[in-house]
């Protein structure tokens, strides 16, 4: 029950988050690029419900623009190394042998460089885009994915039911699109839930340093960048941004949690069962 | 090759696990509709054998025949396995319903509505209300979960069911309800099973004949009333007579003397002798042969005479 | 010696209690082996881990204990702790996860003695030797050594019967102890529990789901069934003439050695919603009252009681 709760609520502030930004151009109470000259830094008021910045642009409506990058760099870097990795892992560990050892000594590899090097470098050689952040986070995102997946598909062909499958003549295609795969991917939903906010903070990470998405789009991470300057003087300014990451972290980890513990029960009550009373 | 009416014949098969070897030279043959059950403790090596002869494992040597064709590692649709854990062996993603549909799509059988029919006889033969369908394993209780697994296999109608421990992890009367099923199922689909059980009374009410291993070996073959009447081998007496019998007057106290045995160095000679109250020299060092000591009885005792 | 009076047990299940003990109270006197016998779902392992106070924090337990003279409820979990591990014993199934792996076994065994009987470490040693050469943990010396995983699961059980009998604990429980042993592993640990029992004069209570175990160690059974104890005798009238239905079912569906049971197909269990006695959907014998009134357990004589409306006489 709890667990199904924090699902719930996690779920519930996602939806909220996603609607927030998909409905940026209705619910924008300005135009996120229109400077105003006269009217900044101004704190919140029932005009500008999060003040305004530097340039006297609503900070509200730009949280609401920036939502839709961070959340999209967020979701499709995730899907991109949640579907490589899903492939290698599954490649790797039905394979085995030298394929094995190939695609996991890469994963390791890949695992061990660092993404923000690899962002710098990218960064120097194109020009800094957001197809760029979502590549560079997803593509070095893959390899954590790889291994869940191989140890769980590793696991699970030991199992009886795979072991049932082929006395009733099952091919290797059949055991592992029906048996091995839809009992693989739980563990690796929750992981993915974790990657989503990892994701909108690395990317926060790199627009604050600049190699990110450019202005004037606004994200989250070169809104907080922006801010750093005013910190002192203009509270709305960092804080409004900020609080949209860690709402959108938050959503994501409550999911997560959530999942796992809802995914978890059946193992809890196989434990029962097999305990007798 | 001289053509024989066994259904299944096993030749001196051995299977190790690495080092530990725990099936040793094990021979016997089943004909048609029969029944044996297998029964040994844990470490005899009864469920290796099982799944050697359902072709899961590959035996090192020996071999396996079915209706006279080698099938050493190979899986036969004609030979099905129940296994123990009737929650490990159901896809916990699977519903009911594609569970036992599964072996009809691998096979082909039939188009979309053919094959809801057949499930649906299917599991009323188990005796699983076909209204569960749509009910995922964790959903049943452990003798339905069971039954299920039961109606997987069936509906490919194998000739030869291998039974692993199919009773234990369920409740006395649960058990025997299923038993029950077991013993009609038998006769209604003409079937031959290998009942593989540590419980002789259970073995006792499904099996015509019975084979206890100890450590590899079969040490004892017989019909299961002359086993379980006339135990020749010291072993299977200590098996009966450790078996708690559920009737107060009939307390006893018995000497066991100790442990299972170490299949990484097994003893010389006989390997129950370290166990065993009648073992001399000679069973210490001359490992025995199995001998007929009655009419379809056999023993590997040197004490059986 | 031990008396339990209306204990219950029971879990929240979304605002309303779930009870999987109802209302239970029995005896034991000192040296007396008392069989608690049901399938799962019986409440008998949660009837024992009450007795210990090792119900799950979720749990919501009520009723009374006397032990030895202590006035106890079941509510104040704290009372239990200067008792566990010194009055009170437990084994459990699994002997495998109730040892530590990192930790040789006597030393397992002679902690247990240090912090209980606050013996110097040496004694100790000396003591948990003596008591694996009782136990027939040999040799002594080198299996009080050697780790869990070089044990054989007989001899696992064995350790976990010296730690719970090390400070001779006056009444010991031991719960499904040899379902995951070998029938004739299973004859050796049933042996050492009886001895133990007879010969320190303690209590035990042995829960199995095998009336086997129970009709060749107990000398009085409790029979179990969904919560509620069904049925308490001796164990040689128990067998003789059982007088629930259930205990009834419970005798003749168990498989035999001398011969093969005429397997009938018994009636399966149907849910009947809300019926009173719980037994009721599996009972040949139900009829219209059992499904309105609760049966409630009555003396039949002095050592007999039965929780049904019409008794098999």
């Amino acid at each position: 029950m709890r667990s199904n709760l924090t699902l719930f609520i996690g779920l519930t502030l996602i939806a909220l988050l996603t609607m927030l930004a998909v409905l940026a151009p209705v619910l924008a109470t300005h135009d996120p690029a229109a400077t105003n000259a006269d009217k900044w830094l101004q704190p919140p008021s029932s005009e500008h419900f999060f003040g305004t910045d530097r340039l006297g642009r609503d900070v509200f409506s730009r949280v609401l623009y920036g939502g839709r990058v961070s959340l999209a760099v967020g979701l499709l870097s995730t899907f991109l190394s949640l579907g490589v990795g899903t492939l290698l892992g599954l490649v790797a560990s039905y394979y085995g042998g030298l394929v094995d050892v190939i695609i996991m000594r890469v994963a390791d590899i890949v695992l061990v460089f660092p993404s923000m090097l690899l962002a710098l470098t990218l960064v120097a050689i194109f020009e800094p885009a957001l197809w760029l952040v979502i590549l560079v986070i997803g593509g070095t995102g893959w390899p954590s994915v790889a291994r869940l997946v191989r140890s769980e598909v590793l696991r699970l062909r030991q199992s009886d039911f795979v072991a049932s499958a082929r006395l009733l003549g099952a091919k290797n295609a059949r055991i592992v699109w029906q048996h091995l795969l839809p009992n693989a991917i739980g563990p690796v939903l929750v992981a993915a839930t974790f990657s989503v906010p990892a994701a909108v903070m690395t990317e926060a990470g790199l627009s604050y340093l600049g190699l990110g998405v450019q202005p004037p789009t606004p994200t989250w991470g070169n809104m907080l960048r922006d801010a750093q300057l005013y910190l002192r003087y203009a509270w709305w300014y960092a804080f409004f941004p900020g609080l949209f990451i860690f709402l959108t972290v938050f959503s994501f980890h409550l999911t997560g949690e959530g999942l796992r513990q809802t995914l978890g029960l059946s193992q809890t009550a196989r434990r029962n069962w097999r305990a007798g009373s | 090759m001289m053509k024989s009416n066994n259904l299944l014949e096993v030749k001196n098969i051995v299977y190790a696990y690495g080092q530990v070897t725990a099936v040793d030279g094990v021979s016997f043959a089943l004909v048609d509709k029969d029944s044996l059950g297998l029964v040994g403790e844990s470490g005899s090596g009864k469920s290796t054998l099982g799944r050697c002869i359902a072709g899961l494992l590959k035996p090192q040597r020996g071999r396996i025949l079915y209706r006279g064709h080698v099938i050493n590692g190979q899986l036969h649709k004609e030979i099905q396995l129940v296994f123990q854990d009737s929650f490990a062996a159901l896809n916990p993603r699977m519903k009911v319903g594609s569970l036992v549909e599964e072996g009809l799509i691998i096979n082909r059988n039939g188009n979309k509505e053919e094959r809801r029919r057949k499930v649906r006889e299917v599991l009323q033969t188990v005796g699983i209300d076909p209204e569960l369908i749509s009910r995922f394993p964790h959903q049943l209780s452990g003798g339905q979960r069971q039954r299920v697994a039961l109606a997987r296999t069936l509906i490919l109608n194998p000739r030869l069911l291998i039974l692993d421990e199919p009773v234990s992890s369920l409740d006395v009367t649960t058990g025997m309800r299923l038993l029950s099923l077991l013993r009609d199922l038998k006769f209604k689909h003409n079937l031959a099973y290998i009942f593989i059980s540590h419980d002789l009374a259970v073995v006792r009410q499904i099996c015509r004949r019975v084979a206890v291993m100890y450590a590899g070996k079969i040490v004892e073959l017989g019909d299961v009333e002359a086993v379980f009447s006339r135990p020749a081998h010291f072993y299977t007496k200590l098996l009966l007579e450790a078996h708690p019998i559920p009737d107060p007057e009939q307390r006893k106290v018995i000497e066991i003397r100790g442990e299972a045995v170490d299949l990484l160095s097994p003893p010389s000679g006989c390997r129950f002798h370290p166990r065993c109250l009648a073992a001399d020299q000679r069973c210490r060092r001359v490992p025995p042969p199995f001998i007929k000591v009655a009419d379809n009885h056999k023993a590997a005792c040197h004490k059986a005479l | 010696m031990l008396e339990v009076k209306n204990l219950q047990v029971g879990f929240n299940e979304v605002g309303k209690i779930k009870w999987v003990v109802k209302n239970s109270s029995f005896s034991v006197s000192a040296g007396e082996i008392l069989g608690i016998v049901g399938e799962s779902g019986s409440g008998k392992s949660m009837t024992a881990l009450a007795i210990m106070g090792l119900c799950p924090v979720d749990a919501i337990v009520q009723g009374q204990l006397n032990f030895q003279n202590r006035k106890m409820n079941f509510a104040q979990r704290d009372a239990w702790q200067e008792l566990r591990g010194v009055e009170m014993g437990m084994v459990f199934q699994d002997p495998t996860s109730s040892l530590n792996p990192l930790y040789p076994v006597g030393q397992t065994v002679a902690e247990a003695l240090v912090f209980h009987k606050k013996m110097p470490l040496e004694e100790a040693k000396k003591e948990t030797e003596k008591l694996f050469t009782s136990l027939g943990i040999l040799p002594a010396a080198v299996r009080a050594r050697q780790y869990p995983h070089q044990l054989s699961g007989g001899l696992k059980q064995r350790v976990m019967l010296a730690a719970a009998i090390c400070c001779k604990p006056k009444l010991l429980i031991a719960d499904e102890p040899t379902t995951a042993l070998d029938v004739t592993v299973q004859a050796q640990i049933l042996n050492l529990l009886t001895s133990y029992a007879k010969g320190e004069n303690s209590a035990l209570l042995l829960i199995s789901h095998d009336l086997g175990v129970i009709a060749q160690t107990a000398d009085r059974v409790l029979v179990m069934c969904k919560g509620v104890i069904v049925e308490e005798a001796p164990v040689l009238e128990l067998f003789k003439k059982p007088l629930h239905p259930y205990t009834q079912l419970l005798i003749n569906s168990l498989p035999r050695l001398d011969r093969a049971v005429q397997l009938k197909t018994e009636k399966s269990e149907i849910v009947i919603n809300g019926s009173a006695c719980l037994f009721a959907g599996r009972c040949r014998y139900c009829r219209q009252i059992c499904l309105q009134v609760e049966p409630k357990i009555k003396a039949i004589s002095e050592k007999r009681r039965v929780c049904c409306h019409f008794p098999l006489f």
